[in-house]
């Protein structure tokens, strides 16, 4: 990508020259600021959250890696997701869209383990409570790193088994920060800045367009459109009206627009109570032109975020406390009406350069009935807002009963969460005009496509969900000379009713508010023999109520165990190893979204019935029929995963840490078609069965390299690497004659497509003309030479048949999901400077070139820089796309390993720099601390795809954000 | 701190109380002992039983009808399954005509259904001493014990559709579970299933209603139901495949280990084919036999005397879209009628002689359709023959608006018409009903025609009614010749069937039975060229190949499903296959 490099190198530049301008201001200084703590803190050192509660970090025996608050908020972001790339070993998260507000990452614990209509999907809990949602409606997403104490992913069997029938996918635990004992402290900090494109997809101008048109239809056997005094018009500009070259990503969006966030939060407290108070407001607006200005029934592009959090812990008395939590957002986002990421992006990646003016001579729009004018869409179609609010809120008592025994304590807790998203729609129309010239050389105008409305209004609820969760613990913890033991058991009741994202939105289905309930118990206990020998047992319980009333109960049982070897006499005096432990652990836990959530799917214990309507009578009169459409399933069950964990984590020479995880997951009684193992004799539909098997291992790896304290140059990196890879084990599939067509065996996501091979020679076609099948090619298309070629490996009896059809797939390519996923968050801070990157790199994943982009004249769409490595038979040998046809043609643009491209990339996610002033400065003005910074978000990628962003290669652009920020603590 | 214990005893015990029932709040779908309960859902679940009754007129991947799998047509789209049959590239795995699950399925549904019928709930009638709910009462109950005749009938042709196809198929009379024992499951001999069948059709016609104006039906409301009529046409038919040679001569699988799936045990064929000839009198003797009418309506209507037993269907225009002449408005050329087909309807020479078609004869090769069989320009749009709205003349010749070389135009030098409703306006989205006419009388004549010159040839009742099926209304052929052999009455009988049932997917099975598949499906597929004089406007025909087709022995039957002998190792595979 050019432009991203030259960007980049103005980045590298800028922070240059102010590094060397800011070292050069500080020389003289004497008074080096020492940190209290380390820039990246210790994998092996303090406490760790775990499934309901906490642990320290030195008897952890379970797969779990956490990343902090602290860290997360040296990036610009939109949702809490964004934060998260390439931070936590074991977590992979995929840039999804950008759209703000509409647009989340991907998040994998572990990769992909299931398949189907199964999730994979990790549960997100906030302070011990599931959170609802998905995308944007995730309260997890809304949350901002700044009232983040920490995020644990937890990994393994051991770590996620109290969670039973919802842990089988991993468990992304957040803690919200609490108010600490001491003097009120307040933190402020601002960022003002700008968005921009990562990269947007360039196309051809009006002339290319037309002269590789005239190409295509030539190449297609029919008479060419333009003419070279068409041509010449294209290429000098001189007729605007009659042959315009419209650059329309320049008519819609503008180079820059503004974002900016406000957070302020403050903390303190007495032994009595002790508070956190957070808000924080974000402002991003969308990368559209202001056509709010530009017309009353339009709107600027504008997205906003406001969070709240007030936490508060109290001792009632010296046995009795509560904590209490409560926590919302609200996002409001307005655009104009016709936009949707879909519609308005498809529109510019199709509408060629010439197909009319944005305005025509008289003013009015420019347009024909194949498309619509998309500076018309946006101004001229009314505005649409849209808002949602997020509350989270729990009450939580705890009593100490050291009058029973001592270390044993009761809580019992309830949490309400609540989310509710509403659209406000103005809509109207406008006529557009397409223009011919006359037969004097006057402009001929065509009756209007659409007419002119007036604006119209709609309200519509789009999402809410509503969750009510009770839980009640007994906690036991104390230590006997050399033994330590902590217990726990507890029960948690939740009911989420929610409907939607409905594809109706105004019409949610009954189906859609039946709530969704859970009963689950759990226990836990740890044993720690003389801090050395770790053994720790989980046993979950879990009921849901999408299975047969039978069946709704189960048991998830773990394990895990631990030796810390750095403790035993022979190495407690090295000065290599600091310290070392050994870990293991085995379970079973479940993953209950087995399917689709929709009306036919969530209880398969109950039968279906619809259709076979008949006819009768003289007057053919429509009768309404029953037949069974799936049948009741009372077996249905979760499906079931069997994880071994095996883990190292070591420090050593002082500044060095690693933790290393390889793991085996086993996933079975997955939800697949039983057409192998249910014969068709039976007479029913396909049932779907727990019968699907999968295998995912892997390893993961984190590293820590902290300089010493108290240097005045210190460094810092935390890198984390992981690994996995999966495969189908078992998946019913009806039996096939053309064995590359199964999934068994494959990795899971495997696409399945036609091989390229070459294109079409001359003598190729020459020879198609007296045998069809010596030369195998599809039966839907008339084959030319530069038409692209694929391997014929199957036919209906299973080998090659002389014709490209479905029968010819194979697995090409790789999984969308990367199979290696490095990350690295580094920096360094020398006396009042600081400087944070972190990375992101994936390899083992392919991306698709497809849609109007790539292909060519498609649909009537344009044509991208990418087509001029056309075949054509001059440059027959050093073809790189096929040759050119103006049709949709059959043969080239079908799912194929041409179009498919290495995904690997490496990110640069987040760059910060920042400069602290002087102690004797802010202690002049009465402040603790003051600390400028610039900030930027997605600066470089280095990858292999020449023509946009291997994440998002279509759609709303990725948009870097550059911010200038100042934070100023009390 | 007393207070705060007992603050936390309340929330816990609240806790505790909360941990609530997981059943669903509520219930949205209708479950089988809902619709077990009701009258009304009961009969729905019937009406989808007949829904699951074949329908020939788009039948393979949505378009290609059975007929282009014999030599009667081609389908013009490469890319669709049927062509498989025609290159043998068909196996236990890719069937184009995979009806092995649709009719399973329908079987299971009757299965059900006769369970569903003894569950009904009656009460609000019977016990309402009310004269007129008593009259409702047994009217219902009356109803619900026909139902039962009416689902052991589909059932019965559904067996049947699938023994035509495999031979003998596992009896499954009771719904099996999803777990039960697959690994047990056997084939029922022929014998066995063409018995089952035999009896169910017994049972049936004792019990329904002669036809659909027959009380207690009422055509109104009730045509297009099982009648008595269906069920004795249902024998006729099955006792005359079970007569024919396949079914008795396992000789083309020599070595198969168990010929009683495919073959009948050794008997007395006279008395088999006597069978067939009185089942077929059964049918005929049952009831006044309706006047043969207009041969091309008889396709778009579903209302005819002639009709026994037809598929119904909603209005549509998908047949005519599929199949009109690729120049016409909407047309995709689809099922293309062969020279092979066009070439079995004779020339009428006069009132009481016809001859057979010949290229050899110089004044036939000129003028190839003066004077033919009236069906044949019923069945089939030739060159120069009017079609569709608004009306013109088929241009198939070289160059014409219909013909080659237009990318997908005929290949075989004729369109589809019977079945076309010509009226519609396609551009206008006309649509109108098609039948699928499963038993219609003509068949029941051929049954009785062909089965009585097997065991009693020169019967006059053979000359009556071969001559019933070619005297009707607007095509009046000339009858049976006397003084032929019985081999020569055999042949007249079997191209009579190959006229007058064209398309009516008869070709397939009837070839098949008779063991002809070498002879009639694995030689070349015909048709013409065309070309036409530009300065006097004369056509001329010459026959010409359109595809080599393939037939092996093991075609005879079809093979089962790969997928279920995985499963049920005990099923036994078809031969050769």
């Amino acid at each position: 990508m050019k432009s991203t490099y030259n960007i980049s190198v103005q980045l590298i530049v800028l922070f240059i020259l102010l590094l060397a301008q800011a070292s050069f201001a500080q020389t003289t200084e004497s008074d080096t600021i020492i940190l209290s703590n380390a820039p990246v803190k210790s994998l092996f050192k303090g406490q760790r959250n775990i499934a309901f509660g906490v642990q320290p970090a030195q008897h952890v025996s379970t797969a779990i890696s956490t990343v902090y608050g602290s860290d997360l908020e040296k990036t610009f972001n939109l949702n809490l997701g964004n934060t998260l790339y390439g931070r936590l070993s074991g977590l992979v998260v995929t840039q999804g869209g950008a759209e703000p507000g509409v647009a989340t990452p991907g998040m994998l614990i572990r990769g992909i383990n299931t398949f189907g209509g199964a999730s994979n999907a990790p549960l997100y809990i906030i302070d011990g409570f599931i959170s609802n949602g998905t995308g944007p409606s995730n309260a997890f997403m809304q949350l901002t790193p700044e009232e983040i104490e920490s995020i644990s992913v937890l990994k393994d069997a051991a770590s996620t088994a109290l969670y039973g029938a919802r842990a089988a996918n991993g468990v992304v635990l957040v803690t919200t920060k609490a108010g600490k004992e001491g003097q009120l402290k307040v933190s402020f900090t601002t960022r003002q800045g700008f968005n921009q494109a990562q990269a947007l997809p360039q196309f051809l101008n009006a002339y290319d367009y037309s002269v590789l048109y005239n190409e295509a239809l030539n190449n297609d056997g029919l008479p060419i459109r333009y003419s070279d005094a068409d041509l010449e018009a294209y290429k000098d500009g001189s007729d605007p009206v009659f042959h315009p070259d419209v650059d329309w990503y320049d008519q819609v969006l503008r180079p820059t627009s503004y974002a900016s966030s406000y957070n302020l939060n403050f903390g303190g407290g007495d032994k009595f109570v002790r508070y956190f108070v957070s808000l924080n407001a974000l402002n991003s607006q969308g990368l559209f032109k202001k056509f709010g200005d530009l017309s009353d029934e339009s709107i600027d592009s504008k997205y906003a975020k406001y969070n709240f959090r007030s936490n508060l812990d109290i001792s009632l008395s010296r046995r009795l406390s509560v904590e209490f939590r409560i926590a919302g957002s609200i996002e409001a986002s307005s655009n104009p009406n016709n936009y949707t990421t879909g519609s308005t992006f498809s529109l510019l990646q199709s509408l060629p350069p010439n197909a009319f003016p944005v305005y025509n001579p008289n003013g009015s729009y420019g347009g024909n009935a194949l498309y619509a004018n998309p500076v018309g869409n946006l101004i001229s179609t009314g505005f649409y807002n849209n808002n949602s609010r997020t509350i989270l809120s729990s009450l939580k008592f705890t009593e100490q009963l050291d009058m029973i025994t001592k270390g044993l304590s009761v809580s019992a807790a309830v949490s309400i969460n609540n989310y509710f998203e509403q659209g406000s729609r103005k809509s109207k129309q406008y006529p557009r005009y397409s223009v011919t010239r006359g037969v004097i050389g006057d402009t001929i105008y065509s009756p209007p496509v659409g007419q002119l409305t007036s604006l119209s209004g709609a309200e519509e609820t789009l999402d809410q969900y509503r969750n009510f969760i009770v839980q009640a613990f007994l906690n036991y913890q104390r230590t006997f000379g050399k033994h330590d033991i902590s217990a726990m058991v507890m029960m948690n009741n939740d009911n989420v009713t929610l409907f939607g994202p409905a594809s109706d939105p105004s019409n949610p289905t009954a189906n859609s508010t039946d709530p969704y309930k859970h009963n689950s118990a759990a226990g836990r206990l740890t044993y720690v023999l003389n801090e050395k020998y770790i053994a720790e047992f989980s046993l979950g319980y879990m009921g849901s109520e999408v299975f047969a009333p039978e069946k709704r109960y189960g048991f998830f049982p773990a394990g895990s165990v631990g030796w810390i070897l750095s403790n035993e006499g022979f190495l407690k005096q090295s000065q290599t190893i600091n310290f070392l432990k050994l870990r293991a652990s085995y379970g079973l836990v479940g993953n209950d979204i087995i399917a689709s959530q929709g009306l036919s799917t969530r209880y398969a214990y109950t039968p279906t019935f619809g259709g076979g309507g008949y006819f009768f009578g003289t007057g053919n009169t429509g009768v309404g029929g029953f037949a069974e459409n799936a049948i009741a399933n009372n077996n249905v069950t979760w499906e079931k995963e069997k994880s071994l964990n095996v883990g190292l984590d070591i420090a050593f020479f002082k500044h060095f840490e690693a933790s290393f995880d390889y793991f085996n997951r086993d996933r079975y009684d997955i939800l697949v078609g039983s057409n192998s193992t249910i014969p068709l004799y039976l007479g029913v539909i396909t049932p779907t069965l727990n019968q699907g098997k999968t295998n995912n291992n892997g390893f993961d790896l984190a590293l820590r390299y902290n300089s010493a304290n108290k240097k005045a140059l210190q460094f810092f990196a935390a890198a984390n690497v992981f690994y996995a890879n999966n495969k189908i084990v078992f998946n019913a599939e009806a039996i096939q004659l053309n064995p590359q067509l199964l999934s068994t065996g494959n990795k899971i996501g495997q696409p399945l497509g036609l091989k390229a091979i070459g294109f079409y020679s001359a003598d190729d076609i020459a020879q198609r003309s007296i045998d069809p099948k010596s030369v195998p090619g599809v039966l839907t298309e008339v084959i030319r030479a530069g038409d692209i070629k694929y391997q014929d490996i199957g036919g209906p009896e299973g080998k090659p048949d002389g014709i490209i059809d479905g029968n010819d797939r194979m697995p090409i390519g790789n999984p969308s999901q990367p199979a290696l996923s490095v990350g690295l968050h580094t920096g360094l801070r020398y006396k009042g400077f600081d400087l944070d990157l972190v990375f992101q790199g994936v390899t083992g994943n392919t991306v698709y070139l497809g849609g109007n982009t790539f292909h060519a004249f498609q649909s009537n769409g344009q044509v991208a820089p990418i087509a001029f490595g056309r075949w054509t038979p001059q440059t027959a040998e050093s073809a790189t796309y096929p040759r050119l046809s103006s049709r949709d043609n059959l043969n080239n643009y079908q799912f194929s390993s041409f179009w498919q491209r290495d995904g690997s990339f490496v990110k640069l996610r987040s760059a910060e720099i920042g400069y602290s002033l002087p102690a004797q400065l802010t202690d002049k003005v009465r402040i603790s601390s003051a600390r400028i910074f610039i900030n930027g978000t997605n600066l470089f990628s280095w990858d292999n795809i020449e023509y946009g962003d291997p994440e998002s290669l279509t759609g709303y652009p990725v948009m870097r954000t550059l911010t200038l920020g100042l934070n100023i603590q009390l | 701190m007393k207070r705060y214990s007992y603050l936390f005893a309340v929330c816990g015990v609240l806790a505790l109380a909360s941990c609530e029932k997981l059943d669903r709040d509520f219930v949205t779908t209708i479950g089988r002992n809902e619709i077990e309960q009701s009258f009304g859902n009961v009969q729905a679940l019937l009406n989808a039983i007949y829904a699951d009754l074949p329908d020939g007129t788009l039948y393979i991947g949505g378009a290609a009808m059975m007929g282009a799998a014999t030599d009667e047509a081609e389908f013009t789209a490469e890319t669709n399954a049927v062509q498989s049959f025609n290159s043998g590239s068909w196996n236990a795995v890719s069937n184009p005509d995979f009806v092995w699950d649709r009719y399973y399925r329908g079987i299971r549904k009757v299965n059900q259904f006769l369970l569903s019928t003894g569950k009904v709930n009656l009460d609000p009638w019977r016990l309402d001493p009310n004269p007129s709910a008593q009259t409702v009462y047994q009217t219902n109950l009356a109803a619900i014990k026909r139902w039962a005749y009416e689902a052991r009938f589909l059932r019965a042709f559904m067996y049947f559709e699938l023994v035509k196809r495999y031979g003998g198929v596992p009896l499954l009379n009771e719904a099996l579970e999803v777990d039960a024992d697959f690994s047990k499951t056997q084939r029922n001999t022929l014998d066995d299933c063409i018995k089952f069948i035999v009896s169910e059709c017994d049972s049936a016609a004792l019990q329904l209603p002669l036809n659909p104006t027959t009380l207690p039906y009422v055509a109104a409301t009730d045509l297009g139901r099982v009648t008595k009529l269906s069920a004795l046409a249902l024998k006729s038919r099955v006792l005359l495949y079970a007569a024919s040679e396949l079914f008795n001569n396992p000789s083309w699988a020599a070595g198969y280990a168990k010929p009683e799936y495919i073959s009948l045990p050794a008997g007395d064929r006279n008395a088999r084919w006597k069978a067939a000839s009185d089942a077929a009198k059964a049918v005929i003797d049952a009831a006044p036999l309706p006047n043969l009418g207009a041969y091309k309506a008889l396709f778009n209507t579903f209302n005819n005397a002639e009709i026994i037993f037809t598929r119904r269907n909603g209005a549509s225009n998908q047949f005519e879209r599929i199949n009109s002449p690729i120049g016409f408005p909407q047309g995709q050329s689809g099922n293309t009628p062969s020279q092979n087909l066009v070439d079995a309807y004779e020339v009428k020479v006069n009132a009481t002689t016809a001859v057979k078609f010949d290229w050899n004869n110089p004044a036939m090769a000129a003028n190839p359709y003066a004077n033919r069989d009236p069906r044949l320009e019923m069945t089939v749009v030739r060159n120069d023959a009017s079609f569709g709205t608004p009306a013109r003349k088929a241009q198939l010749y070289t160059s014409g608006l219909d013909g080659k070389p237009i990318t997908n135009a005929s290949k075989t030098g004729y369109y589809l018409r019977k079945y076309q409703i010509e009226s519609l306006n396609l551009n206008n989205n006309n649509t109108g009903v098609h039948s699928w006419i499963i038993f219609r009388y003509p068949e029941i004549y051929l049954n009785y025609a062909e089965a009585l010159n097997e065991w009693s040839p020169g019967n006059s009742d053979i000359k009556t009614f071969y001559d019933r099926v070619r005297s009707r209304t607007g095509v009046a052929m000339p009858g049976l010749p006397t003084g032929l052999s019985q081999a020569e009455v055999r042949e007249a009988i079997r191209n009579e069937k190959r006229v007058e049932f064209a398309f009516e997917d008869h070709r397939f099975w009837d070839v098949r039975r008779w063991m002809q598949g070498p002879t009639y499906f694995g030689t070349p597929l015909r048709g013409v060229d065309i070309t036409r004089d530009a300065t006097t406007g004369a056509f001329s025909y010459t026959p010409s190949t359109v595809e080599q087709r393939t037939f092996d022995p093991k075609m005879y039957l079809y093979p089962i499903p790969q997928n279920d002998l995985n499963i049920s190792p005990l099923i036994v595979q078809n031969p050769l296959w």
